[in-house]
């Protein structure tokens, strides 16, 4: 029996003692094969998966690797199963690998001749593929490498892939190199994915993704597909890239509701690619407009069905997917794996904080009470009605104006799910709004004025949600959200933490009405920043309006 | 002494003449093997052979044989009657694996546990029909009834130079005919001449290489069968046993992994016994538990119905667990004490009871038509206790730190005990590797220190308490909500522990999370806020994080905001607001509240059931009592004194002392039987009867015997016997002129009638 930092559970979680002198060390050894699920402040807690062994063994990492790690760091015995269990799955990857065959092209190959016989009797594999060609070979249509891709992982064979990728149109892009440096950490993630060929690049917000995109770009030197969220981050993209590389505006085209334009470097929006017109989804085809030899995902998480079905069809280009989280609150995790890629790098957020290149961020929930006239009014409501009622209290503004109040010097921005509400604090506070139905020329006008310092408060609704670029934000004020949504939570975090010129912390509120469902989705929210090693202290509104005032102090 | 004929015949003429010549230490053998013959005592060595040679004990001593003795024993029942070693191993020199020594052993032992007899090889007719009607796959003989066999017969070159000018067709029946005698054919029963040949069947029967045994069957004689074997009487011998042992690890990675399984087993047999305290199931009327009761038991422990059901079975064999007098499972007194000693102490308690219980909880875990009840009798196989021994016992035979596997296991138990093969041994191999791997007798197929301990009846507990982490003695609080014991908490805070959070993963330690609802069981149960607080500061390691607090005082402050009257149910609250907003909640509808004065609402439903809609509408009530104090809802802990039921008698090999003592009876019995006159009507003891009437049948001879009525009076009758089979002799009575079926344990005894007409 050792002294290790590492307690294996019989339920495949591994329990990490942060304290103890061999964490970090530790640390490094399981990250390649167990997800991180919670990260609060002395016990880490990992989960062994399926997925997670599938990707260390994608990353070069054996099942004796996988073992020895447990074995070196436990400081109980493990459990025998167990580790019988994690060979037997990590064997299960790469018995079947998808070649080019040179005379039969796309093929399906196996080292285990019962297992390619198990797979190809599944009704499921059966018209994705192509004559038999030996025993152990049987071809695959070009067009069906992803599906193929999908449905082995679903049938538990993840197949590996080695076919290789077309270079695309080449296209001569280089980083800006004067006044500006790869951070470690991007440099090991783009390198990471390189060298995997495709595969998603976990980072948190505020860790400067579009970097690692610009940096991929620029091994890649091809055209590029960018798929973003939304029109203003696209806007961002550009702006960055014009920055960050040798890129010029007559090579970055912008394919979005206003305008279709496709240039070597294209950024498109998940909205518009999912446009249905007469039943067909219109613009799909940008996927085949040129001949892309990157394609990057922006916020992976969120990539919508149609995108993935389309992705399935492209497995020949090298895709790239950058992600806060890989949680998905659809689950289609094994999408992402089988048709984007494995996990090619993952930085806790605390360690990049660590390294001071996001800011520390201090998290706050203040519970409201509601006023007697409304919690009649919430008992009789009905169920649909009460998330609304509750969230949206006009005691929350009260709320929000003291917090205001209290950092005067600071940037703030307060996003609300509601408009009503926010038109409500936007009045109250004499501070602009911005929602879905402002223009978007109005939108860039007031992120703009917001970053140069005119605007000192700023409203906003969930389009602010993601890849709004707005590094003087150093307050955040959450008075309401898409119900329990936990990345939304965690994106809204990453609002604040740029770093300051300062070295000064952020501050995340959380506004929560108590006793009703709004506390139970805030409790939801909440987890996985709480398992990132956010610690949320809780304050009750009526001492912050009534009693010292100060959170600063506590 | 046989009555009809000479003593002085050398050669025995039955079983019992050939244990009669046999020594003291060679009947003690038998005996030894045989343990069934000594249930009664027998009176005399004729009872003995009469014993040896019925069906059922015959059957138990072919099940004891091995692959080896079983395949020779087939031998000789292919050779036929009065066959010698000699032919025996004429037959089987040429068959694969043969190895003289082993097929001689095979005899000697077949001979020593009586299934031989005579000093050429006899086997028991018994155990000869156990081969069935064709032994060693050969067909009838056709010798003395058709020509063309009987040139086959003497010069089996011809049979297969017949067969080499057969057609590709024929041979290719033929093969498949060779280790399967019997087909089917059209119209079989006829005569084929060579020239009016349109089959290949037709081309066979005409040679006769198969012949008609009926209109639409046929078969290959054996002379036929015997020549294209090359006069083999077995496919194959196989004299090895298969290896038991597949594999070796280090010891301590066995060791490990049986302490940690140990540790989760005790831990089952604690979550179980607990939850049962509270809501204890009920017994089913014909004992037993429902099947709705192990599904949310299977739930609680979260593992599969065998292992939950083996959990169960081992804490009520272990004394822990009893149904008391109105029916309900309970831990017992026992229980209490069990959960104050060590981790150590306790596994040796639930390890010794599975060791020895002859129960087998994978039954209860079929799912085919017939379900069986967890702790009912239909749960007991006795056969599972001796075959767990004997798996523990090859294992502890074999040099410390070597694993085997479950098909291994059958593979060796197979060759062993060739007999009792079959799919529900196989299954409860594999149920009982599980099951002793849940436990911890063994870790990663190999056998632990301590169950090594358990199987030699030393101190098991202690060899598992140097394989177990010490107990820690402090959780670790987080600001998520979650604490983490890690490792092994005592007794006490392990339990409130599990009262105040809900565990979410178990294993060496053990991860809780608290939440609103497991911080109000904890206030139900009488905790007050400052006590939690204070006995989740001490037992922390790191500071109580301000979110854990805050949670409790949050909870602590509303717990007892609302009071629910029992004698006529109100709801009363000081909080007019509170008051007012259950009233019209919709949810709570259905309780018809209706308001009697300010602050007091009353309901006509039962309290209980307003107490859960309230908490289901996300209020915080407590029940109040008829004087006004809070009610506590501590779930009573209830015990049955009634003890365990003891497990039931099973049936051991028999000591050294009682066979020699049985050697003497039979040597007595001898002796007086000698002196006994011979009355009016022939007496013969059952074997002599049973060996004059096979040989009467076989000789067609007419058979002078004495039959006892049901009223207890004997007659005479002459008969010929025909058949005799399951105890009846079928006769053709003479003095009736008919057919008659006699019960051949009337016959009081039987002479040929030509001797007695002789005499």
């Amino acid at each position: 029996m050792t002294d290790g930092p590492l307690i294996v559970q019989s339920d495949k979680t591994l329990l990490l003692e942060i304290d103890h002198e061999l964490s970090t060390e530790c640390r490094h050894a399981i990250a390649p094969f167990a997800e991180l699920e919670r990260a609060p402040e002395h016990i880490h807690t990992y989960r062994v998966t399926p997925l997670g062994l599938w990707n260390a063994r994608a990353a070069g990492h054996d099942a004796e690797f996988v073992v020895d790690a447990l074995l070196k760091y436990s400081r109980y015995p493990v459990p025998h199963a167990l580790l019988v269990d994690i060979a037997e799955t990590m064997a299960r990857y790469g018995r079947l690998r998808l070649l080019m065959h040179p005379t039969h092209g796309l093929v399906l190959e196996s080292s285990d001749q019962t297992v390619l016989e198990e797979v190809l009797r599944s009704k499921k594999i059966q018209p994705l593929v192509g004559k038999r060609i030996d025993d152990d070979t049987v071809a695959v249509h070009p067009s069906e490498r992803g599906n193929v891709k999908q449905v082995l992982l679903k049938l538990g064979w993840p197949a590996e892939d080695l076919a290789g990728y077309v270079d695309g149109e080449a296209h001569p892009i280089a980083l800006a190199d004067d006044s500006f440096e790869l951070r470690p950490y991007q440099r090991e993630a783009a390198e990471g994915f390189w060298h995997g060929g495709s595969g998603v690049v976990v980072l948190p917000c505020g860790a400067g993704k579009t970097i690692v995109g610009a940096a991929a770009m620029a091994t890649a030197k091809a055209t590029t597909l960018i798929l973003v969220t939304n029109t203003v981050s696209a806007r961002q993209w550009k702006a960055e890239l014009l920055k960050r590389t040798t890129l010029t505006e007559e090579e970055i085209g912008e394919y979005s509701g206003a305008r279709k334009e496709i240039r070597p470097v294209t950024i498109a929006t998940y909205q518009v690619m999912t446009t249905k017109r007469q039943g067909t989804y219109a613009h799909l085809e940008l996927f085949d407009a040129r001949d892309w030899g990157l394609i990057i995902y922006d916020e992976v998480h969120l990539l919508p069905a149609p995108v993935f079905r389309f992705t399935a069809d492209i497995q020949a280009r090298r895709r790239l997917g950058l992600t806060a989280t890989l949680v998905r609150e659809d689950g289609m995790e094994g999408e992402v794996f089988s048709l984007i890629g494995p996990k090619r790098y993952d930085a806790p957020w605390k360690d990049i904080e660590a390294q001071g290149y996001i800011a520390p961020a201090d998290c706050v929930e203040v519970r409201v009470s509601l006023p007697d006239r409304e919690r009649m009014a919430y008992s009789m409501a009905e169920p649909e009605e009460r998330y609304r009622m509750a969230a949206t209290t006009s005691f929350k503004n009260r709320v929000v104006e003291k917090l205001v109040a209290q950092h005067p010097d600071d940037h703030v921005l307060v996003i609300g799910q509601y408009l009503d509400q926010l038109d409500e604090l936007s009045t109250h506070l004499n501070a602009p709004v911005i929602t879905g139905q402002t223009p978007v020329k109005e939108r860039e006008r007031l992120f703009q004025s917001f970053r140069e310092g005119e605007t000192r408060v700023l409203v906003v609704s969930k389009v602010a949600n993601f890849s709004v670029d707005l590094p003087e934000a150093g307050v955040a004020i959450q008075v309401s959200g898409t119900f329990g949504s936990r990345q939304e939570e965690a994106q809204r975090l990453g609002r604040v933490l740029r770093p300051k010129g300062d070295k000064r912390s952020a501050h995340f509120y959380t506004i929560v009405t108590r006793d009703t469902v709004d506390a139970d989705f805030a409790a939801h929210r909440q987890r996985f920043l709480a398992e990132q090693g956010y610690a949320y202290r809780i304050v009750d509104a009526d001492e912050l309006l009534y009693g010292t005032g100060n959170l600063d102090d506590k | 002494m046989s009555t009809f004929l000479s003593p002085a015949a050398h050669k025995p003429r039955s079983l019992a003449d050939d244990l009669r010549t046999r020594s003291d230490d060679a009947l003690f053998a038998l005996l030894t093997a045989r343990p069934d013959l000594l249930h009664p005592i027998p009176a005399d060595v004729g009872q003995l052979a009469a014993r040896a040679t019925t069906a059922p004990s015959v059957n138990a001593a072919l099940d004891s044989l091995n692959r080896v003795q079983l395949d020779v024993c087939e031998a000789i029942a292919g050779l036929g009657d009065s066959a010698t070693v000699k032919d025996l191993h004429a037959g089987l020199v040429n068959v694969p694996g043969y190895d003289a020594l082993a097929v001689d052993d095979a005899v000697a032992h077949l001979h020593l546990i009586g299934l031989l007899w005579g000093d050429d090889i006899r086997l028991v007719r018994a155990a000869a029909e156990a081969f069935g009607v064709y032994p060693c796959a050969l067909g009838p003989s056709y010798w003395d009834s058709r020509r063309l066999v009987k040139t086959y017969a003497d010069d089996a070159a011809l049979v297969v130079a017949t067969l080499n000018e057969a057609p590709e067709q024929a041979r290719e029946i033929m093969a498949q005919l060779l280790w399967n005698p019997i087909g089917t054919m059209k119209n079989a029963n006829r005569a084929i001449r060579p020239e009016d040949v349109k089959s290949p069947l037709e081309w066979l029967l005409s040679r006769e290489l198969i012949v008609a045994t009926g209109d639409t069957t046929i078969a290959v004689p054996r002379e036929v069968g015997l020549a294209l074997r090359n006069g083999n009487l077995l496919m194959e011998l196989d004299t090895k046993p298969s290896e038991p042992i597949t594999g070796a690890l280090d010891l301590t990675r066995i060791d490990q992994t049986g302490a940690h399984a140990a540790l989760e087993f005790i831990h089952l047999v604690e979550t179980l016994l607990e939850a049962w305290s509270v809501e204890p199931p009920a017994q089913l009327r014909g004992g037993g538990l429902a099947v709705r009761d192990l599904t949310a038991t299977c739930e609680l422990l979260r593992a599969n119905a065998h292992i939950t059901a083996l959990v169960i079975e081992v804490s009520h064999v272990a004394g822990l667990l009893s149904a008391d007098a109105n029916g309900a499972w309970l831990p017992t007194t026992a229980y209490d004490h069990w959960l104050n000693q060590d981790d150590a102490t306790r596994w040796e308690l639930v390890a010794k009871a599975w060791f020895e219980m002859n129960r087998a909880p994978h039954v209860v875990a079929d799912t085919g038509t017939d379900r069986i009840n967890a702790l009912s009798a239909g749960v007991e196989r006795t056969f599972v206790l001796t075959l767990r021994h004997t798996i523990l016992d090859i294992l502890r035979e074999a040099p410390a730190g070597s694993t085997t596997t479950p098909n291994a296991l059958v593979g060796y138990l197979n060759w062993h005990r060739p007999r009792r093969t079959s799919g529900v041994r196989t299954h409860a191999v594999a149920a009982l590797m599980a099951e002793s791997e849940a436990i911890g007798v063994t870790g990663a197929g190999g056998l632990t220190s301590f169950g090594r301990s358990l199987v030699e009846h030393l101190d098991a507990g202690a060899a598992l308490g140097a394989n177990l982490p010490s107990p820690i003695d402090h959780i670790i609080v987080q600001a998520d909500l979650t604490a983490l014991a890690p490792g092994r908490l005592p007794a006490s805070p392990r339990r409130t522990m599990s009262i105040l959070a809900d565990i979410e993963s178990t294993g060496v330690a053990t991860t809780y999370r608290f939440t609103e609802v497991s911080i109000r069981r904890g206030l139900d149960q009488g905790q007050s806020a400052h006590e939690i607080v204070q006995f989740l500061a001490t037992l922390s390691r790191t500071p109580l994080p301000q979110p854990l607090t805050y949670l409790i005082d949050d909870v602590a402050r509303k717990h007892g905001a609302l009071r629910v009257g029992v004698a006529s149910v109100y709801l009363r609250c000081d909080d007019e607001q509170l008051i007012a907003s259950v009233q019209v909640d919709r949810r709570l509808a259905s309780l018809r509240l209706r308001q009697i004065a300010p602050g007091i609402v009353v309901s006509a439903a039962p309290a209980d059931m307003v107490l859960e809609k309230l908490r289901s509408a996300g209020y915080s009530p407590v029940a109040e009592s008829a004087e006004g104090t809070v009610l506590l809802h501590r779930p009573d802990t209830r015990r049955t004194s009634s003890r365990p039921a003891s497990s039931s008698v099973t049936v051991t090999n028999a000591s050294p002392r009682l066979i020699s003592a049985a050697v003497k009876a039979l040597r007595a019995g001898e002796r007086a039987e000698d002196t006994k006159s011979a009355g009016e009507t022939p007496r013969t003891s059952t074997a002599d009867t049973m060996a004059l009437l096979h040989e009467a049948m076989n000789a067609q001879s007419e058979v002078w015997i004495g039959y006892a009525d049901p009223r207890g009076i004997t007659t005479e009758r002459i008969i010929e016997p025909l058949t005799i089979s399951g105890g009846f002799l079928t006769a053709f009575d003479l003095r009736s002129n008919e057919v008659k079926t006699f019960t051949i344990a009337r016959i009081t005894g039987a002479q040929y009638a030509q001797a007695e007409g002789q005499n």
